[in-house]
């Protein structure tokens, strides 16, 4: 016994056919939604977006401040005047304090003529009537130096003996630290 | 055998008639990928650049908050008086009258004469540049004891406008000073909003302070020599 196909040949191609069709307008149609709810949602993002918010908020506060700009300009000056201010006192030299430190080692008996300080020397001329007292000045001097205490080598320069008024005179020289 | 295809008016009829059916889906889908790339491809670059330029924005617009409640809150009349002080520490220009009167004030209170001084102004017409801070340096020769100048210098010390002591020379009766007096020009005011406000630390509050004390006491010593007290103003020479 033999089978009778009772469908044409023709019939099965038109199908498959109808079938391709429809895969073909499915993707077509899947490929058209996806671009539209993507569109969409880019639309909203875009709607939602806080940029021009932000800018009339910037545009506010800017108005603002350039009403305060006197305000603002004072303070600006205010801060860098002080940091300036701060940096010239950390490196004034203390040159009235090198003063006073010289004049408490003086011991009684000896009397400073001249007392010359510029940035890195001191020299002092100075007169006494007793050798003992020079070299107790020059002994405390001599323990500024070993101490490191405002300046860092010291040079007799000159020791002479007046006779006419029986006084020692001495220069001395020393390099500020 | 091989058969030929004869690419004819006939041949496109055929493929026509054979496959127009699907034409109109092809055609949605080309639209679509036109549209993809053209409209909605680009938006996600803009969305995506706009996202950085938000966060910019935000911070930017934090800064600018944070700097106008700092200006509103900050009280103008304390704020002129700091400014007062801060110039009259550091002028913005070449202060003679507040020098002369800082070196009367300190000669009067510790009691040594001023003689003469002289001014090394330098160029007038140019105005200062560099890093370096331009000052106004004067020589001044002064009447009294080693004890008393050393004194006067601390004094200065703790004057306004600012000083710096450059040279010493101490003698028994007359001693001569080289000092420099500080000074600043004003900054162009080109504000830069987007920049936080920098804020006072308390170091600079501290020195802020303590130039308050230190102007408080230069006034009160004007007053005093204003009214007669100090004993060497006729010797200052001003």
């Amino acid at each position: 016994m033999s089978d009778i196909n009772l469908l044409p040949k023709n019939q099965g191609i038109l199908v498959s056919k109808e079938h391709g069709i429809r895969v073909v307008r499915f993707i077509a149609f899947g490929i058209l939604s996806f671009v539209v709810f993507f569109s969409l949602i880019l639309f909203i993002i875009r709607i939602q977006s806080p940029l021009t918010s932000l800018k009339k908020q910037e545009a506010s506060l800017l108005s603002t401040l350039t009403l305060s700009n006197t305000k603002m300009a004072k303070h600006l000056i205010i801060v860098d005047r002080l940091t300036t201010i701060s940096t010239v006192l950390g490196k004034r030299p203390q040159l009235d304090t090198i003063v006073s430190a010289f004049l408490s080692k003086l011991p009684p008996n000896v009397t400073l003529i001249s007392l010359q300080i510029t940035l890195t020397k001191v020299q002092i001329t100075g007169t006494s009537d007793s050798l003992l007292d020079i070299n107790t000045f020059l002994n405390n001097l001599v323990l500024m130096v070993t101490k490191k205490e405002i300046i860092g080598r010291l040079v007799l320069q000159g020791l002479s003996f007046d006779a006419k008024k029986g006084t020692y005179n001495f220069i001395l020289e020393a390099t500020l630290l | 055998m091989r058969k030929e295809i004869t690419i004819d008016r006939y041949l496109f009829v055929t493929l026509y008639r054979e496959y127009k059916v699907y034409f109109s889906s092809l055609l949605v889908m080309i639209v679509s990928l036109v549209l993809l790339i053209l409209f909605v491809l680009p938006q996600i670059q803009i969305i995506l650049s706009d996202n950085q330029q938000i966060n910019a924005e935000k911070e930017l617009v934090s800064i600018l908050g944070k700097n106008v409640s700092f200006l509103s809150s900050t009280e103008e009349t304390q704020q002129s008086q700091d400014f007062q002080t801060v110039i009259h520490a550091l002028p913005s220009e070449k202060d003679f009258s507040g020098i002369l009167t800082a070196i009367q004030i300190a000669a009067v209170k510790t009691g040594v004469g001023v003689g003469d001084y002289s001014f090394q102004v330098g160029n007038l017409s140019t105005t200062p540049s560099g890093k370096t801070l331009p000052r106004l340096t004067i020589s001044l020769t002064l009447n009294g004891s080693i004890s008393s100048v050393a004194k006067f210098l601390a004094a200065m010390n703790q004057s306004l406008p600012l000083s710096e002591v450059q040279e010493i020379s101490l003698g028994d009766r007359v001693s001569s000073i080289i000092i420099s007096f500080y000074y600043k020009p004003l900054p162009p005011s080109n504000f830069n909003y987007s920049q936080p406000i920098p804020t006072l630390t308390q170091q600079k509050k501290d020195l802020l302070e303590k130039i308050k004390s230190w102007e408080k006491t230069v006034s009160t010593s004007s007053m005093d020599s204003s009214s007669g007290i100090g004993t060497s103003s006729a010797t200052t020479g001003f």
